[in-house]
């Protein structure tokens, strides 16, 4: 039962942002991409947050939100996306599909800590 | 960071007339080439070991624009048209200019001497030299400001994923090689109004091992093996390709579909080669990152913008205004 899924394809961000949050007391699963998170995410629907980054192979971070809202039903979970990406156009296509907040890499651990308990109150 | 004032290009001269060396040294502050002179120190050698001592240097210079050689025999008795053949067989993508001592043009010269020559000049006609380096060293024309812009993005890039290092980088330059440098290397889109083409990055695989072993990355692995130095070199990649997209490329624009050409790339293993078709220079950094406290060996990782489907950097200066309305990084934005 993890509080918070890391989605991201890069094993050097999956880390990072892992070892922040359980730092903080906070219990998190990750995965590979899209794909992955979406399987963790119906395994355990208890989560209250996802971190994705966007850009990732097999599906990427946008389409996995829209499937998360969609196809799962799972209106309720917390989205951040932390990813390279920053153009108006995805931030649309991710707000319209339900994501909270986006934060741009490179980012501080702290941030995204401080990002997490303003979403679900941690 | 290095001075990124203008774009260089080095040359490998092979050349023994004191009078042509001075010359040359003017051809190449005229046109901000940067010469590095081959050192045939041996004696009594072949011709072989000659062009040898040669490729040893051409290997351990991956990022060159040009060669060039004089017919006049060298100490050890060899001409440029001799060892060009060889040269040109391992590097053809290398433009060779060779100068000659009385006639203006190769006419004379065998088919296959002729075929690896790019041009001929004199030292009564060395002005000549000036159109051949516009033309096939110095043929792209990149903005400095990108060059600037690229090195200040990829030092944040390389400064976020390996903590405590020290980075410097060579002044941007312009290469004619497709030398693959290391063992390990990536491959990225890059794609806007203005450009088509890719960004890579080399390294060697060693020098990243010894990285994460450092503890200076975020891999955790107390074995690290080709999957982690292949997570550490996609999050550099893909976070220098981030900056680059938020800062350059936010007109808001991509090629349409008409215009989304393709030409493969060809990779060669046996030659550590990689083609992309055009021949054109590509804009390289050298970068060096190491730490004060050695706890790893220094690191170089080479990166090329290689602009092979398209390129109009007349329209680069409209789209980084872009660069006004940057977005800070790492800061959480509510929607």
């Amino acid at each position: 039962m993890a509080q918070i899924l890391v989605v991201d394809d890069s094993a050097t961000v999956r880390n990072e942002v892992s070892s922040f949050i359980k730092s903080h007391g906070m219990t998190v699963e990750v995965a590979v991409d899209g794909k992955d998170g979406l399987d963790k995410l119906k395994k355990d629907p208890s989560v209250k947050l996802i971190i994705s980054d966007v850009n990732m192979p097999n599906m990427d971070g946008l389409t996995m939100v829209e499937k998360v809202r969609n196809e799962l039903g799972n209106a309720t979970v917390n989205i951040i996306m932390l990813t390279t990406e920053s153009d108006p156009r995805m931030k649309e296509r991710g707000k319209a599909a339900g994501v909270k907040g986006w934060i741009v890499k490179p980012f501080k651990g702290d941030n995204v800590v401080g990002s997490i308990k303003k979403l679900i109150g941690a | 960071m290095s001075d990124t004032t203008h774009i260089v290009s080095k040359i490998l001269v092979h050349e023994c007339n004191d009078d042509a060396l001075l010359a040359l040294k003017d051809v190449c502050t005229e046109h901000k080439l940067v010469g590095l002179k081959v050192s045939t120190g041996k004696h009594n050698i072949g011709l072989k070991d000659a062009a040898n001592e040669i490729n040893d240097v051409l290997n351990s210079n991956v990022d060159l624009g040009a060669i060039f050689l004089s017919e006049a025999p060298d100490p050890i008795g060899f001409t440029g048209s001799e060892l060009c053949l060889k040269i040109h067989h391992t590097r053809p993508e290398l433009p060779i200019f060779l100068r000659r001592t009385e006639k203006q043009d190769g006419s004379d010269l065998p088919e296959d001497v002729q075929k690896a020559i790019t041009g001929y000049y004199t030292l009564d006609n060395i002005g000549i030299l000036d159109e051949l380096i516009r033309t096939y060293v110095c043929s792209m024309y990149y903005p400095v400001e990108l060059a600037q812009g690229i090195q200040e993005i990829s030092f944040d890039a390389f400064s976020n994923i390996i903590t405590d290092t020290a980075i410097s980088c060579d002044q941007p330059y312009l290469v004619k090689d497709q030398i693959i440098y290391g063992e390990l290397f990536s491959l990225i889109p890059l794609e806007s109004e203005w450009c088509r083409g890719y960004m890579m990055l080399q390294t060697t695989e060693s020098e990243i091992l010894d990285l994460i072993r450092s503890g200076k990355t975020h891999i955790t692995s107390t074995r690290p093996d080709s999957r982690d130095t292949n997570a550490v070199l996609n999050e550099i990649t893909n976070m220098i390709w981030g900056g680059i997209k938020s800062r350059y490329f936010q007109s808001g624009e991509s090629p349409s579909e008409a215009h989304r050409t393709q030409v493969p790339i060809i990779v060669n293993h046996l030659q550590k080669h990689i083609s992309f078709g055009s021949t054109e220079p590509q804009l390289c950094f050298k970068y060096n990152l190491s730490t004060p406290d050695n706890t790893f060996s220094s690191i170089t990782i080479y990166q090329r913008l290689v602009f092979n489907l398209s390129w109009s950097p007349e329209k680069f200066a409209e789209s980084d205004k872009a660069v006004d309305d940057f977005v800070d990084s790492g800061e959480l934005e509510l929607f």
